[in-house]
C-alpha cells in the first residue's frame, strides 16, 4: 500500500492518457491498471470529470489520466474538446485507446484520430472474450500491422493482459513511437490536405505537437477550435481560411458530399480495410442474448411496464433500504450531542458545538447512505446497459419538455432527495440538458418537506382531503417543473435539442469492483466538495437562530427568545414581503430556519409559538396553536405549503447544486428564481383565493 | 442525366462555363460567357436560345443569365464527369496535368454516365484497397505492370465493398430513396445521404451512419419514438426527427 500509494504523489516517469468510446470498458480498464490508487478532480475551467491514478510497474512510476469517453476528436462535444486538448496540450507519454473488439469498426474511428493526430498510441483491444464468443477472431497482430500502432488483446474485467498492456504503453512512450501508417483519404482530398498543410507551416503553423497535417483536415472538416486557433495564431489567418472555405466548396461541388462526410468516409473505409483482414467471423452467428433480452424490456407492450417497476425498484431501493442507516446516523450524532452536552458547561461554546458542528457534521453525513445507494443503482443501471434502454424508452415524454430521456432519473429521485438527485445529473452528457434538469429538479417535492405538509393540512383541512391536498402540491411541482424547464430551454439555456443519437451497447454483467468503487468515489466526492461548505453554512444558520441572545431581564412584549435573534430580526423584516401572501413574521422565521433543511420548519415553527421541541408531544402543540392564531387559515396554510414547495429545499441540495454547476452564479440563481417563483405562487393563491372568498 | 447526353459538346461547353462563372460572380451575362469559352457574343446569344429552349436556363436579352434547376444539375454533372476524367488521367494514368486536362476535355463528351461511374469507383477501389493504395499506384507509375503481392489478396479484395461512392451515388437510388424514419421495423436500408442540423450529422458520422453504411430498423420505442437501427455491428437509437435527414435507399 505505502510503497504504490508513494507512486500516486511521487513524480509520475511516464504519463499515460486513456481514452475510447463510451462503453468500451475505459473505466474498467483503469480499475484494473489503478486498483484503488484514484481520485477524481475536474479538468480545470469545465465540469467535465478527471480521473486520475498512479501504478508502479517494473519499477516505472505511471500516472494515469482517465480522458472523457468519446466516439470522436471534433469539437461536437465538451467532452470531445477536453480530451483532445488534454491530448495537445499536455501531451501525455502515451495514449492507451481503449476498444471494444466486439465493436470494432466503430470503436476505430476514435483511433483513426490519434492517429491522425501522431501521438503514441497502444490500442487495448478489450473484451476479446466477449468478441470471442460471437464468433469473432481477430488477428492482433496484423491489425496492429495494418493500423500502424501496437494492439494488446485484453480483458479487462479479468484483468486479463494489463500486465502486457503496460508493458507495450511503457516501451511505446520511452520510444516515442508514434503511429507508422496514415489514413489515406484519396488523392482529391489528399491534395488539398497537403495544399492547406502547406500553408500551415508557411504561416508559422504545425508543430510536433499539433501536426500541419492534423489541422489541415479539422479546417478541412470546419472545425470551430482549429479555426479560431488559425484565426488567433497564425499570420494572415484570415486569408488561410478564406482559402479553405473556397477548397470546401471546390470538394462540395466534385465529391457531391461536403469534406466532412467525405473525411469520415475515408476514415471508415481505412476501418473497413483493415478489419476485413485482420478480422474473421465463424459461419454461424451465436444467440445475440442482448437483442433477445431487448425484444422484451423495450417492447411496445412491456417496455413501459418494466421502466415503472425498476424506476420503483430504484426508489425503493434508495429510500426504503436508506432509511435504517440515516435512522442510525441521526441517533449516533443525537448521542453524541448528549454525550458532548454533558461534557460541556451550558453556555454558547456547548451550543456551537453540539447544536452547531455536531448537527450540521451530522446534517452532513446523513446523506451518505442515500448517496451511496443512490449510486449503486445508478451504477448497475449503467454498466449493465439498461440506463440508455431507460432514455430510450421515455425520450419521448421528456422530449416534449425540451430534456433529454436520461432526465427523468434525477427528477424521479427528486422526490426522494434534492442532493443526490442533482448528482444523478452527471449521467447527462449535454450541459444545457444537465443545467435545465438540475435548476428544475427541486420543483419535485423532497421527502423533507412531507412533514410541513403534514402538519399544514393536519391543523387546517379534514382528514379525508388533507391527503388531496398534500398530493395537489406535488402535483403542482411536477407542473412547475414542466413548465420552467421549457422556460429555461427557450430563454436562458436556449439551443439546439441534444441529440438523441445514442448507442444502445449490449447487455452486460455489472462487475462488482467497479460498482463498489463507483459508490465510494460518488460518496466521498459529496463529503469532500459540498460537506464542509454544508457544515459552515449550517453553522452560520444554527448562529442566526441563536444570536444575539437577549440579555436577562429584557421585556419581550410576549414575543419567544427566537425573536430577538437575527433570524427573528429578519422574520420582522421580511413581514411586509410576505404580508401579501398572508403570512406574518413568526411564518418569517421559520422560512428563514427553513432553508437549512425543511425539516427545521416544524421545529421553528414550534419554537415561535414557544412549545417544546420534543416530536411526541410538538406537533399536536403546533398543529392547535397553529390554528389559534388568528393569521392562519386553510387559505394560508396551503400558500404556505406552496412556497415550502418551491423555495430552496435546503443548504445542501444548493451547495451540491453549485459544485456541480460550476459557477456561483447558477446557485445564486437557482436561489432567487426559486424564491421569486415561490411567492408568486402563493400570491396567486392567497390573493386568487381570497377573491374567491375562501379567505 | 439523358439530357446530359442529348447535349451537342458545344452546348455542354457553355453550360459548364455558365455554371462555373456562376460560382465565381453573382450575376453571367453574355459577355462574359463569350470571354470564359472564346468565341463571339452572337455565337453566345444563340447557344442560349437553345439552352433556354432547352428549359437549361433563363436569360433576358441583355440581361443576366441565370442557370433554372435542371441547368443546374446538369451542369454540376459535367462539371463532375469532366473533374474526375482529369483526375483519372493525372492520377492513375500518370499522365501531365495539363495533358490530362486539354484530353479530358476531348473525351469528356462522349463518356456516359454508366462508363463514369465505374471509372470513379475504379479510382475510388485503388486508393482504398489497404494493400494498393498510394504504394501501389508508386509502384504501377515506375513498372506499369502487376505487382506481386505476398498476401491473399482474393479474400481481402472480396472482402472490400466497391463503394458507391461517386458524383451519381445519391442521385442513382433516387427513384426509391426514402427516409430513415419512413422505414418500419425490420427493414433494412443503405445511407445515400445525411442532411439535417450541422450538429446531428456530425455526430453521425462519429457514429458511423455514412454514405454506403448499411442498416437495419430493428424497432420503435414503446410510445412510438424514438427508433433503434443497427449499423455497422451495434445498436443505435434516434428520434424520427432526426432519421427524417437520412436519406436512404430501401435493401
Amino acid at each position: 500500500m505505502t510503497t504504490e500509494a508513494a507512486a500516486t504523489t511521487a513524480p509520475a516517469d511516464i504519463v499515460v492518457a486513456l481514452a475510447g468510446n463510451p462503453n468500451a470498458g475505459k473505466t474498467t480498464v483503469f480499475n484494473a491498471i489503478t486498483g484503488a490508487h484514484q481520485h477524481v478532480g475536474n479538468y480545470p475551467g469545465v465540469t467535465v470529470e478527471k480521473k486520475e491514478g498512479g501504478r508502479r510497474f517494473d519499477g516505472v512510476a505511471i500516472h494515469v489520466v482517465d480522458l472523457p469517453g468519446t466516439y470522436s476528436l471534433t469539437a461536437y462535444s465538451l467532452e470531445e474538446v477536453v480530451a483532445r486538448n488534454y491530448v495537445i496540450e499536455e501531451r501525455p507519454d502515451v495514449v492507451i485507446d481503449v476498444v471494444d473488439a466486439s465493436n470494432l469498426e466503430r470503436n476505430l474511428y476514435l483511433t483513426t484520430q490519434f492517429i491522425e493526430l501522431g501521438v503514441p498510441v497502444v490500442v487495448c483491444l478489450n473484451m476479446v472474450d466477449v468478441a470471442e464468443s460471437r464468433g469473432r477472431s481477430i488477428d492482433t497482430e496484423l491489425l496492429s500491422e495494418l493500423l500502424g500502432v501496437p494492439v494488446v488483446p485484453a480483458v479487462a474485467s479479468r484483468a486479463e493482459g494489463i500486465e502486457e498492456l503496460l508493458r507495450v504503453a511503457v516501451e511505446t512512450a520511452r520510444e516515442g513511437r508514434v503511429p507508422q501508417r496514415q489514413v489515406r483519404y484519396g488523392r482529391e482530398l489528399e491534395s488539398h490536405i497537403v495544399e492547406i498543410a502547406d500553408l500551415i507551416v508557411q504561416a508559422g503553423g504545425g508543430t510536433r505537437e499539433v501536426p500541419a497535417r492534423w489541422m489541415a483536415i479539422k479546417l478541412l472538416e470546419d472545425d470551430d477550435e482549429v479555426r479560431r486557433e488559425v484565426e488567433e495564431a497564425l499570420e494572415d489567418g484570415d486569408n488561410l481560411l478564406a482559402r479553405v472555405d473556397r477548397v470546401r466548396a471546390h470538394l462540395e461541388s466534385v465529391i457531391g458530399d461536403d469534406a466532412e462526410l467525405a473525411l469520415a468516409d475515408r476514415r471508415y473505409g481505412f476501418i473497413n480495410g483493415a478489419c476485413a483482414e485482420a478480422v474473421s467471423s465463424s459461419a454461424e452467428t451465436p444467440v445475440d442474448w442482448s437483442e433477445r433480452i431487448d425484444a422484451v424490456v423495450t417492447s411496445r407492450i412491456l417496455g413501459i411496464p418494466i421502466f415503472l417497476l425498476l424506476m420503483g425498484g430504484m426508489f425503493e431501493l434508495v429510500f426504503r433500504l436508506g432509511a435504517p442507516p440515516m435512522g442510525w446516523l441521526e441517533t449516533a450524532f443525537g448521542w453524541l450531542g448528549t454525550y458532548v452536552s454533558a461534557l460541556l458547561p451550558d453556555g454558547p461554546l456547548q451550543s456551537l458545538i453540539v447544536d452547531g458542528i455536531i448537527g450540521g457534521v451530522g446534517g452532513v453525513l446523513v446523506f451518505v447512505p442515500q448517496i451511496m445507494l443512490l449510486f449503486l443503482a445508478i451504477s448497475l443501471l449503467e454498466d449493465s446497459g439498461y440506463m440508455s434502454r431507460a432514455a430510450f424508452v421515455v425520450d419521448k415524454l421528456m422530449h416534449h419538455i425540451g430534456l433529454h430521456g436520461k432526465s427523468f432519473i434525477p427528477m424521479l429521485i427528486g422526490f426522494g432527495c434534492t442532493v443526490p438527485a442533482i448528482m444523478a445529473t452527471r449521467t447527462l452528457e449535454s450541459r444545457r440538458d444537465r443545467l435545465t434538469t438540475m435548476l428544475v429538479t427541486p420543483l419535485m417535492s423532497c421527502g423533507a418537506r412531507l412533514p410541513v405538509y403534514v402538519l399544514l393540512a393536519g391543523a387546517f383541512f379534514a382528514p379525508q382531503v388533507a391527503g388531496k391536498v398534500i398530493f395537489s402540491v406535488y402535483l403542482l411541482g411536477v407542473l412547475l417543473a414542466i413548465v420552467m424547464a421549457r422556460v429555461f430551454r427557450s430563454t436562458i439555456l436556449r439551443g439546439p435539442l441534444t441529440p438523441f443519437v445514442m448507442e444502445l451497447p449490449p447487455y452486460r454483467m455489472p462487475t462488482l469492483k467497479g460498482t463498489l468503487l463507483h459508490m465510494w468515489e460518488r460518496a466521498w466526492c459529496y463529503v469532500k466538495k459540498a460537506g464542509t461548505v454544508i457544515l459552515a453554512a449550517s453553522v452560520i444558520i444554527w448562529a442566526l437562530l441563536t444570536y444575539p441572545q437577549p440579555p436577562a431581564g429584557t421585556d419581550l412584549a410576549g414575543e419567544p427568545e427566537i425573536a430577538y435573534t437575527v433570524a427573528g430580526r429578519i422574520g420582522h423584516i421580511l413581514e411586509p414581503a410576505i404580508r401579501p401572501l398572508g403570512f406574518d413574521w413568526k411564518v418569517g422565521i421559520s422560512l428563514t430556519a427553513g432553508l437549512a433543511a425543511k425539516e427545521i420548519v416544524v421545529s421553528t415553527l414550534a419554537t415561535t409559538y414557544s412549545i417544546g421541541e420534543s416530536e411526541e408531544s410538538g406537533a399536536p402543540a403546533v398543529r392547535e396553536a397553529l390554528r389559534q392564531d388568528p393569521i392562519f387559515s386553510p387559505l394560508v396554510a396551503y400558500a404556505l405549503m406552496i412556497f415550502v414547495l418551491i423555495y430552496p429545499p435546503c443548504i445542501a441540495s444548493m451547495v451540491v447544486l453549485w459544485r456541480e454547476a460550476g459557477s456561483w452564479k447558477w446557485l445564486a440563481f437557482a436561489v432567487l428564481y426559486t424564491i421569486a417563483l415561490a411567492w408568486l405562487m402563493s400570491f396567486i393563491v392567497y390573493q386568487g383565493g381570497r377573491l374567491l372568498g375562501f379567505g | 442525366m439523358t439530357e446530359a447526353i442529348a447535349l451537342s459538346e458545344s452546348l455542354e461547353d457553355y453550360l459548364e462555363a455558365i455554371y462555373q462563372l456562376q460560382r465565381a460572380t453573382d450575376a453571367v451575362r453574355v459577355k462574359e460567357i463569350a470571354d470564359f469559352v472564346g468565341v463571339k457574343m452572337p455565337s453566345v446569344t444563340a447557344a442560349l436560345g437553345t439552352l433556354k429552349e432547352r428549359g437549361l436556363v433563363v436569360h433576358e436579352r441583355y440581361g443576366e443569365v441565370a442557370l433554372t434547376e435542371t441547368g443546374r444539375t446538369t451542369a454540376e454533372f459535367l462539371h463532375r464527369r469532366h473533374y474526375a476524367l482529369t483526375a483519372f488521367l493525372r492520377d492513375i494514368l500518370g499522365l501531365d496535368p495539363a495533358q490530362a486536362e486539354e484530353e479530358a476535355c476531348g473525351v469528356e463528351h462522349a463518356l456516359s454516365p454508366e462508363t463514369l461511374r465505374r471509372l470513379l469507383a475504379l479510382i475510388d477501389f485503388l486508393e482504398r484497397c489497404p494493400r494498393g493504395g498510394d504504394d501501389w499506384l508508386e509502384h504501377m507509375a515506375h513498372r506499369w505492370e502487376d505487382i506481386p503481392c505476398a498476401r491473399d489478396c482474393a479474400a481481402c479484395i472480396s472482402a472490400i465493398e466497391v463503394p458507391d461512392r461517386n458524383p451519381f451515388a445519391a442521385r442513382k437510388g433516387t427513384e426509391n430513396a426514402t427516409t430513415l424514419d419512413r422505414l418500419s421495423p425490420g427493414m433494412r436500408g443503405k445511407v445515400l445521404r445525411l442532411g439535417g442540423e450541422p450538429q446531428i450529422r456530425r455526430r453521425l458520422m462519429d457514429m458511423g451512419v455514412t454514405p454506403g453504411a448499411e442498416l437495419e430498423v430493428e424497432r420503435l420505442a414503446p410510445l412510438g419514438d424514438p427508433i433503434e437501427i443497427e449499423v455497422r455491428g451495434y445498436h443505435l437509437s434516434l428520434r424520427k426527427r432526426e432519421a427524417a435527414g437520412i436519406a436512404v435507399e430501401p435493401l
